[in-house]
Protein backbone atom coordinates (compact mmCIF):
# COMPACT_ATOMS: atom_id res chain seq x y z
CA UNK A 1 0.00 0.00 0.00
CA UNK A 2 1.28 3.81 -0.79
CA UNK A 3 2.17 5.43 1.87
CA UNK A 4 -0.74 7.52 3.46
CA UNK A 5 0.13 11.40 2.33
CA UNK A 6 -0.14 9.58 -1.10
CA UNK A 7 -3.64 7.91 -0.90
CA UNK A 8 -6.62 9.70 -2.41
CA UNK A 9 -6.32 12.98 -4.65
CA UNK A 10 -7.25 16.16 -5.01
CA UNK A 11 -10.44 17.29 -6.04
CA UNK A 12 -13.45 19.11 -5.15
CA UNK A 13 -15.22 15.94 -3.63
CA UNK A 14 -12.15 14.86 -1.46
CA UNK A 15 -11.76 18.40 -0.12
CA UNK A 16 -15.55 18.45 1.10
CA UNK A 17 -15.39 14.92 2.99
CA UNK A 18 -12.07 16.40 4.55
CA UNK A 19 -13.72 19.70 5.40
CA UNK A 20 -16.53 18.14 6.96
CA UNK A 21 -14.03 15.69 9.11
CA UNK A 22 -11.60 18.73 10.28
CA UNK A 23 -15.04 20.81 11.18
CA UNK A 24 -16.24 17.11 12.66
CA UNK A 25 -12.56 17.17 14.88
CA UNK A 26 -12.79 20.49 15.56
CA UNK A 27 -16.00 20.35 17.67
CA UNK A 28 -14.44 17.53 19.63
CA UNK A 29 -11.66 19.24 20.33
CA UNK A 30 -13.29 22.39 21.69
CA UNK A 31 -15.84 20.13 24.23
CA UNK A 32 -12.38 19.19 25.21
CA UNK A 33 -11.45 22.45 25.73
CA UNK A 34 -8.28 22.12 23.31
CA UNK A 35 -9.68 25.75 21.96
CA UNK A 36 -6.20 26.18 19.97
CA UNK A 37 -6.24 23.01 18.22
CA UNK A 38 -9.91 23.58 17.25
CA UNK A 39 -9.14 26.78 15.92
CA UNK A 40 -6.46 25.46 13.74
CA UNK A 41 -8.70 22.82 12.87
CA UNK A 42 -11.85 25.10 12.04
CA UNK A 43 -9.54 27.32 9.90
CA UNK A 44 -8.65 24.28 7.62
CA UNK A 45 -12.63 22.92 7.47
CA UNK A 46 -13.15 26.74 5.77
CA UNK A 47 -10.59 26.88 3.99
CA UNK A 48 -10.87 23.51 1.96
CA UNK A 49 -14.77 24.71 1.23
CA UNK A 50 -13.67 28.01 -0.52
CA UNK A 51 -11.26 25.98 -2.23
CA UNK A 52 -13.55 24.01 -3.45
CA UNK A 53 -16.30 26.75 -4.30
CA UNK A 54 -13.51 28.25 -6.11
CA UNK A 55 -12.51 25.43 -8.25
CA UNK A 56 -16.34 24.14 -8.73
CA UNK A 57 -16.39 28.03 -10.00
CA UNK A 58 -13.18 27.41 -12.14
CA UNK A 59 -15.84 24.67 -13.84
CA UNK A 60 -14.39 21.46 -12.35
CA UNK A 61 -15.97 18.46 -11.94
CA UNK A 62 -16.23 17.10 -8.70
CA UNK A 63 -14.51 13.98 -8.61
CA UNK A 64 -11.75 15.81 -11.08
CA UNK A 65 -8.29 15.86 -10.71
CA UNK A 66 -6.82 18.79 -9.20
CA UNK A 67 -3.34 19.98 -11.06
CA UNK A 68 -0.64 22.12 -10.45
CA UNK A 69 -1.99 23.70 -13.69
CA UNK A 70 -5.23 24.26 -12.23
CA UNK A 71 -3.57 26.02 -9.29
CA UNK A 72 -1.92 28.03 -11.39
CA UNK A 73 -4.59 29.06 -13.35
CA UNK A 74 -6.18 30.45 -10.48
CA UNK A 75 -3.37 32.74 -9.58
CA UNK A 76 -3.76 33.59 -13.48
CA UNK A 77 -7.06 34.16 -13.23
CA UNK A 78 -6.24 36.45 -9.89
CA UNK A 79 -4.52 38.98 -12.45
CA UNK A 80 -6.55 39.08 -15.25
CA UNK A 81 -9.45 39.79 -12.60
CA UNK A 82 -6.97 42.83 -11.77
CA UNK A 83 -6.90 41.53 -8.05
CA UNK A 84 -3.63 42.90 -6.86
CA UNK A 85 -2.21 40.20 -4.65
CA UNK A 86 -2.37 36.77 -5.54
CA UNK A 87 -3.82 34.90 -2.63
CA UNK A 88 -1.11 32.66 -0.66
CA UNK A 89 -0.95 29.09 -0.16
CA UNK A 90 -3.34 29.20 2.63
CA UNK A 91 -5.03 32.71 2.12
CA UNK A 92 -8.27 32.04 3.22
CA UNK A 93 -9.65 35.62 2.30
CA UNK A 94 -7.83 35.58 -0.99
CA UNK A 95 -9.05 32.10 -2.09
CA UNK A 96 -13.02 32.91 -0.51
CA UNK A 97 -12.87 36.30 -3.12
CA UNK A 98 -11.12 34.29 -5.87
CA UNK A 99 -14.37 32.16 -5.42
CA UNK A 100 -16.69 34.75 -5.76
CA UNK A 101 -14.86 36.66 -8.50
CA UNK A 102 -15.22 33.03 -10.42
CA UNK A 103 -18.80 32.84 -9.89
CA UNK A 104 -19.34 35.99 -11.71
CA UNK A 105 -17.70 34.97 -14.88
CA UNK A 106 -18.54 31.02 -14.73
CA UNK A 107 -19.84 29.44 -17.67
CA UNK A 108 -23.78 28.48 -17.72
CA UNK A 109 -25.22 26.84 -15.97
CA UNK A 110 -23.50 28.57 -12.40
CA UNK A 111 -24.88 32.16 -11.93
CA UNK A 112 -23.32 34.50 -9.55
CA UNK A 113 -23.98 34.40 -6.32
CA UNK A 114 -27.18 36.66 -5.24
CA UNK A 115 -27.63 39.57 -3.71
CA UNK A 116 -24.85 40.39 -0.93
CA UNK A 117 -24.70 36.48 -0.64
CA UNK A 118 -20.94 36.97 -2.26
CA UNK A 119 -20.21 39.63 -0.30
CA UNK A 120 -21.26 37.86 2.90
CA UNK A 121 -18.80 34.68 1.87
CA UNK A 122 -15.83 36.84 1.37
CA UNK A 123 -16.26 39.57 4.76
CA UNK A 124 -16.79 35.88 6.87
CA UNK A 125 -13.43 34.49 5.50
CA UNK A 126 -11.43 37.52 5.88
CA UNK A 127 -12.78 38.24 9.87
CA UNK A 128 -11.48 33.81 9.74
CA UNK A 129 -8.50 35.11 7.91
CA UNK A 130 -7.68 38.07 10.49
CA UNK A 131 -7.20 35.04 13.53
CA UNK A 132 -6.64 32.11 11.50
CA UNK A 133 -2.90 31.64 10.30
CA UNK A 134 -1.71 28.30 9.23
CA UNK A 135 1.18 28.96 11.41
CA UNK A 136 -0.79 28.67 14.70
CA UNK A 137 0.81 25.01 15.06
CA UNK A 138 3.75 26.49 16.48
CA UNK A 139 1.73 28.18 19.01
CA UNK A 140 0.67 27.45 22.63
CA UNK A 141 -1.21 30.64 23.47
CA UNK A 142 -4.47 30.55 25.31
CA UNK A 143 -7.42 32.34 22.32
CA UNK A 144 -9.33 35.01 23.57
CA UNK A 145 -13.13 33.31 24.21
CA UNK A 146 -13.84 36.29 21.39
CA UNK A 147 -11.43 34.57 19.11
CA UNK A 148 -13.17 31.18 19.53
CA UNK A 149 -16.40 32.18 18.93
CA UNK A 150 -16.00 34.08 15.92
CA UNK A 151 -13.96 31.12 14.53
CA UNK A 152 -16.50 28.91 15.59
CA UNK A 153 -19.64 30.68 14.18
CA UNK A 154 -17.72 31.61 11.11
CA UNK A 155 -16.81 27.74 10.52
CA UNK A 156 -20.00 26.91 10.91
CA UNK A 157 -21.85 29.28 9.00
CA UNK A 158 -19.40 27.90 6.18
CA UNK A 159 -20.35 24.75 7.02
CA UNK A 160 -24.42 25.43 6.90
CA UNK A 161 -23.77 26.93 3.30
CA UNK A 162 -22.10 24.55 1.42
CA UNK A 163 -24.80 23.78 -0.66
CA UNK A 164 -25.52 26.94 -1.44
CA UNK A 165 -22.06 27.97 -2.09
CA UNK A 166 -21.62 24.65 -4.49
CA UNK B 1 -20.04 58.21 33.31
CA UNK B 2 -21.80 59.24 30.40
CA UNK B 3 -24.84 56.52 29.04
CA UNK B 4 -24.33 55.17 25.72
CA UNK B 5 -27.59 53.12 24.87
CA UNK B 6 -26.35 49.82 22.76
CA UNK B 7 -26.41 50.38 18.93
CA UNK B 8 -27.04 54.24 19.10
CA UNK B 9 -23.39 55.54 19.41
CA UNK B 10 -22.49 52.82 16.76
CA UNK B 11 -25.43 54.25 14.31
CA UNK B 12 -24.60 57.67 14.73
CA UNK B 13 -21.05 56.60 13.39
CA UNK B 14 -21.87 54.55 11.12
CA UNK B 15 -24.17 57.37 9.34
CA UNK B 16 -20.82 59.49 9.73
CA UNK B 17 -18.45 57.09 8.18
CA UNK B 18 -20.89 56.68 5.35
CA UNK B 19 -21.35 60.12 4.58
CA UNK B 20 -17.51 60.58 4.83
CA UNK B 21 -17.06 57.45 2.50
CA UNK B 22 -20.00 59.29 -0.22
CA UNK B 23 -18.25 62.46 -0.33
CA UNK B 24 -14.51 60.45 -0.99
CA UNK B 25 -16.43 59.01 -3.34
CA UNK B 26 -17.69 61.81 -5.21
CA UNK B 27 -14.77 63.76 -4.94
CA UNK B 28 -11.70 61.84 -4.61
CA UNK B 29 -8.66 63.46 -2.43
CA UNK B 30 -4.90 62.75 -3.51
CA UNK B 31 -3.75 61.81 -0.47
CA UNK B 32 -4.54 60.17 2.58
CA UNK B 33 -7.60 58.32 4.06
CA UNK B 34 -9.59 56.57 3.60
CA UNK B 35 -8.13 54.63 0.23
CA UNK B 36 -10.50 53.15 -1.58
CA UNK B 37 -9.61 50.65 -4.41
CA UNK B 38 -12.37 49.88 -7.33
CA UNK B 39 -11.67 46.75 -9.77
CA UNK B 40 -13.93 46.83 -12.62
CA UNK B 41 -13.62 43.10 -13.89
CA UNK B 42 -14.14 43.51 -17.26
CA UNK B 43 -16.07 40.81 -18.28
CA UNK B 44 -19.05 40.92 -16.33
CA UNK B 45 -18.66 45.21 -15.74
CA UNK B 46 -18.96 44.14 -12.06
CA UNK B 47 -17.07 45.96 -9.07
CA UNK B 48 -14.85 44.52 -6.48
CA UNK B 49 -14.61 47.35 -3.97
CA UNK B 50 -11.58 47.65 -0.85
CA UNK B 51 -11.41 50.80 1.55
CA UNK B 52 -8.77 50.72 3.66
CA UNK B 53 -9.29 52.91 6.86
CA UNK B 54 -8.44 53.38 10.39
CA UNK B 55 -12.17 54.60 11.35
CA UNK B 56 -13.55 50.82 10.86
CA UNK B 57 -11.75 49.80 13.61
CA UNK B 58 -14.82 49.88 16.00
CA UNK B 59 -16.90 47.82 13.41
CA UNK B 60 -17.25 44.20 12.98
CA UNK B 61 -16.47 43.44 8.94
CA UNK B 62 -20.49 42.70 8.03
CA UNK B 63 -20.87 46.33 9.28
CA UNK B 64 -18.32 47.84 7.10
CA UNK B 65 -19.25 46.03 3.89
CA UNK B 66 -22.86 47.32 4.49
CA UNK B 67 -21.61 51.26 4.92
CA UNK B 68 -19.24 50.59 1.80
CA UNK B 69 -22.47 49.90 -0.30
CA UNK B 70 -24.85 52.69 1.09
CA UNK B 71 -21.77 54.98 0.22
CA UNK B 72 -22.02 53.72 -3.26
CA UNK B 73 -25.58 54.00 -3.10
CA UNK B 74 -25.80 57.50 -2.30
CA UNK B 75 -22.67 58.57 -4.46
CA UNK B 76 -22.66 56.13 -7.47
CA UNK B 77 -26.05 54.22 -7.47
CA UNK B 78 -25.21 52.84 -10.93
CA UNK B 79 -22.34 50.58 -9.30
CA UNK B 80 -24.53 49.37 -6.54
CA UNK B 81 -25.91 46.51 -8.12
CA UNK B 82 -22.50 45.66 -9.64
CA UNK B 83 -20.65 45.56 -6.47
CA UNK B 84 -19.82 41.43 -6.06
CA UNK B 85 -16.96 42.28 -3.48
CA UNK B 86 -16.92 45.18 -0.72
CA UNK B 87 -14.48 44.91 2.00
CA UNK B 88 -13.59 47.07 4.70
CA UNK B 89 -9.94 46.78 6.83
CA UNK B 90 -7.96 49.08 8.71
CA UNK B 91 -4.44 49.51 7.64
CA UNK B 92 -3.06 47.02 10.19
CA UNK B 93 -5.90 44.67 9.03
CA UNK B 94 -4.69 44.81 5.62
CA UNK B 95 -1.40 44.47 6.08
CA UNK B 96 -1.20 41.52 7.96
CA UNK B 97 -3.46 39.74 5.01
CA UNK B 98 -0.65 40.81 2.84
CA UNK B 99 -2.69 43.37 0.80
CA UNK B 100 0.36 45.76 1.01
CA UNK B 101 3.07 43.74 0.42
CA UNK B 102 6.01 46.84 -0.37
CA UNK B 103 7.17 49.62 1.58
CA UNK B 104 9.23 52.43 1.73
CA UNK B 105 10.58 53.47 4.94
CA UNK B 106 13.41 56.37 5.84
CA UNK B 107 16.50 54.37 6.05
CA UNK B 108 18.72 56.34 9.44
CA UNK B 109 21.68 55.88 10.99
CA UNK B 110 21.30 56.16 15.26
CA UNK B 111 23.81 59.00 14.71
CA UNK B 112 23.01 60.66 11.70
CA UNK B 113 21.98 64.60 12.11
CA UNK B 114 18.95 65.19 14.17
CA UNK B 115 17.81 67.90 11.16
CA UNK B 116 18.05 64.41 8.39
CA UNK B 117 15.48 62.67 10.64
CA UNK B 118 13.23 65.79 10.62
CA UNK B 119 13.40 66.34 6.96
CA UNK B 120 12.84 62.44 6.41
CA UNK B 121 10.27 62.44 9.21
CA UNK B 122 8.35 65.37 7.16
CA UNK B 123 8.40 64.07 3.88
CA UNK B 124 6.56 60.45 4.27
CA UNK B 125 4.54 62.44 6.36
CA UNK B 126 3.82 65.04 3.28
CA UNK B 127 3.16 61.60 1.57
CA UNK B 128 0.66 60.25 3.74
CA UNK B 129 2.71 57.82 5.90
CA UNK B 130 0.59 55.74 8.32
CA UNK B 131 2.69 54.59 12.05
CA UNK B 132 3.53 51.57 12.29
CA UNK B 133 5.73 49.80 15.11
CA UNK B 134 9.22 51.67 13.97
CA UNK B 135 8.43 54.70 12.82
CA UNK B 136 6.33 56.24 9.74
CA UNK B 137 5.96 54.28 6.27
CA UNK B 138 4.74 54.01 3.37
CA UNK B 139 2.77 50.54 2.34
CA UNK B 140 1.76 49.98 -1.44
CA UNK B 141 0.07 47.29 -3.12
CA UNK B 142 2.56 46.96 -6.11
CA UNK B 143 6.32 47.41 -6.43
CA UNK B 144 5.60 50.37 -9.22
CA UNK B 145 3.75 51.88 -7.07
CA UNK B 146 6.30 52.01 -4.33
CA UNK B 147 8.90 53.35 -6.87
CA UNK B 148 6.82 55.79 -7.79
CA UNK B 149 6.87 57.14 -4.28
CA UNK B 150 10.62 56.50 -3.96
CA UNK B 151 11.24 58.90 -6.77
CA UNK B 152 9.41 61.61 -5.09
CA UNK B 153 10.53 61.18 -1.33
CA UNK B 154 14.31 61.36 -3.53
CA UNK B 155 13.86 64.91 -4.48
CA UNK B 156 12.30 65.84 -1.56
CA UNK B 157 15.30 64.56 0.23
CA UNK B 158 18.06 63.32 -2.12
CA UNK B 159 20.55 60.94 -0.50
CA UNK B 160 20.35 57.28 0.20
CA UNK B 161 18.03 57.48 3.12
CA UNK B 162 15.77 55.84 1.35
CA UNK B 163 14.69 52.06 1.02
CA UNK B 164 12.33 49.59 -0.43
CA UNK B 165 11.10 46.18 0.64
CA UNK B 166 8.88 43.60 0.03
CA UNK B 167 7.61 41.51 3.10
CA UNK B 168 7.77 37.72 2.59
CA UNK B 169 4.79 35.66 3.29
CA UNK B 170 5.29 32.81 6.02
CA UNK B 171 4.22 29.64 4.66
Amino acid sequence: MSPLHQRGYDCIREYLAAARMRHSEARRLLERSHDLGAIYLYGYSVEMRVKAAYFHNAGLLREELITQQHRTDAVNMWTILGLATPPRPHDIAGWATLAVAARSTAPSPLRPYEGAFGIEVVTRATSLYLIWRETLRYRSTQPLPRELRDVRSIADWFSSIEAKMI
Amino acid sequence: MPLIRNGTTNDRRASDLTQQLASELSSPGKTGEPLVYENQIGQTQSYHVTVVWNEWDDFPLQSRSRIILDAYEQAAPEKTGKIRIAMGLTWPEAISMGIFPFSVKALLKENDPAELKERTHSALIEESAIEIGGGPQLRFRTLKEAQEAFERLQKLVPGPHWVISQEASAN
